[in-house]
């Protein structure tokens, strides 16, 4: 771990000073956590209120935190699962597969008002939409947020080789549909 | 694999670049600390609010709303426009001559004076215009009246008139008047 990040935890588990290391480390993982949950649950107020919950879960648990690992990584962890068991609490209430979630969730970004891409990105999200779960996120993870597969081994604590698998796939089956959707 | 996956790569980095095309409202980030802290306190609060409701109470409200409805129906009389618009047409003619009528009188009258006023007019006006009568005028439009405070206190209310007003006055209301 770093020296600020072993400093901050130090804050954080003291009562005194939790409640001003939060703020500061709400501050400096905000914006990454947001692209990472945003990228998983696609609408900008689910993004918002899973980003909420993430944090909640985070001071509420900061003191179970194995200092093994690195702070970010387990904080990065706690947001995908809180992702994901959004997704899937949706699906079910939706009483839809998973998969087909996601399709639905993509489907109306070209009406969302907090998605401003171009004809190509939204063919690229609707793409990613049709990937298992784990190749979503290890696609997202590597191409647009450029974790290494090491960092990415620990926040979904997969092996780097099935990751790099997982990655070959996303990207051919990405490829693919763009081929075959593109309109012009 | 390594060189399909590196053309893979370059072909959808090279149609769709890095960017997603998914924005955040604006100065959205800004606010992420409080309401974290607002959600934070929310999440110790109760999740229950502590009602509770008679048992079966739920199974028999459609009964219950049906039922009322079916007593307080009465049958309703159609009355088309028609024949109502046709009805009023000669009073509301005779209306709008007596308007036009009235408000040239009210409006050019030169005989327009305080004692024509009614006096409910006269507390009507005074009653919307309080907030912009101050003292000053007012005593300038007492200085030449001659009166005394005795004149002021109505001698005809009596004790059981008092006590019925206290009694129906809100407690509240009277602590703010003599404040």
């Amino acid at each position: 771990m770093l020296t600020d990040e072993i400093t901050l935890l130090q804050d954080l588990l003291n009562p005194k000073t939790k409640e001003k290391a939060f703020r500061k480390l709400i501050s400096l993982y905000k914006e990454r956590l947001y692209w990472h949950i945003r990228k998983i649950v696609i609408s900008h107020d689910d993004a918002d209120d899973v980003l909420q919950n993430t944090f909640i879960k985070i001071f509420k648990n900061i003191d179970k935190f194995n200092q093994d690992s690195k702070l970010y990584s387990w904080m990065y962890r706690i947001a995908t699962n809180e992702s994901i068991t959004f997704i899937n609490k949706r699906a079910k209430a939706r009483n839809v597969d998973i998969s087909e979630m996601g399709t639905q969730l993509t489907s109306d970004l070209d009406s969302d008002n907090w998605f401003s891409g171009d004809e190509i990105q939204l063919i690229l999200q609707q793409a990613i939409a049709t990937l298992p779960q784990k190749q979503q996120l290890v696609f997202n993870m590597k191409y647009f947020d450029e974790l290494k597969y090491d960092e990415i081994s620990e926040i979904l604590e997969t092996s780097v080789g099935a990751l790099k698998a997982s990655y070959f796939h996303a990207v051919k089956k990405i490829e693919h549909f763009i081929k075959n959707n593109e309109y012009n | 694999m390594n060189t399909a996956q590196k053309n893979s790569e370059n072909y959808i980095n090279k149609k769709v670049g890095k960017k997603h095309g998914f924005k955040v409202p604006k100065n959205y980030f800004e606010t992420v600390e409080d309401d974290f802290f607002v959600k934070l306190n929310e999440s110790s609060f109760p999740k229950e609010a502590g009602f509770s409701i008679p048992k079966g109470y739920f199974d028999s409200l459609e009964d219950t709303i049906l039922t009322k409805l079916e007593t307080t129906k009465k049958p309703t009389k159609v009355i088309s426009l028609r024949s109502k618009v046709i009805r009023f047409a000669p009073f509301a003619a005779a209306a709008s001559i007596l308007l036009f009528i009235g408000m040239n009188y009210f409006t050019f009258s030169p005989n327009t004076n305080i004692d024509n006023i009614a006096i409910t007019e006269v507390e009507k006006w005074v009653q919307n215009n309080i907030n912009t009568i101050n003292n000053d005028d007012l005593s300038i439009a007492f200085e030449a009246s001659d009166f005394n405070e005795t004149e002021l206190i109505s001698s005809s209310i009596n004790n059981d008139e008092i006590e019925e007003y206290l009694q129906t006055v809100e407690t509240s209301s009277i602590l703010n008047e003599l404040k």
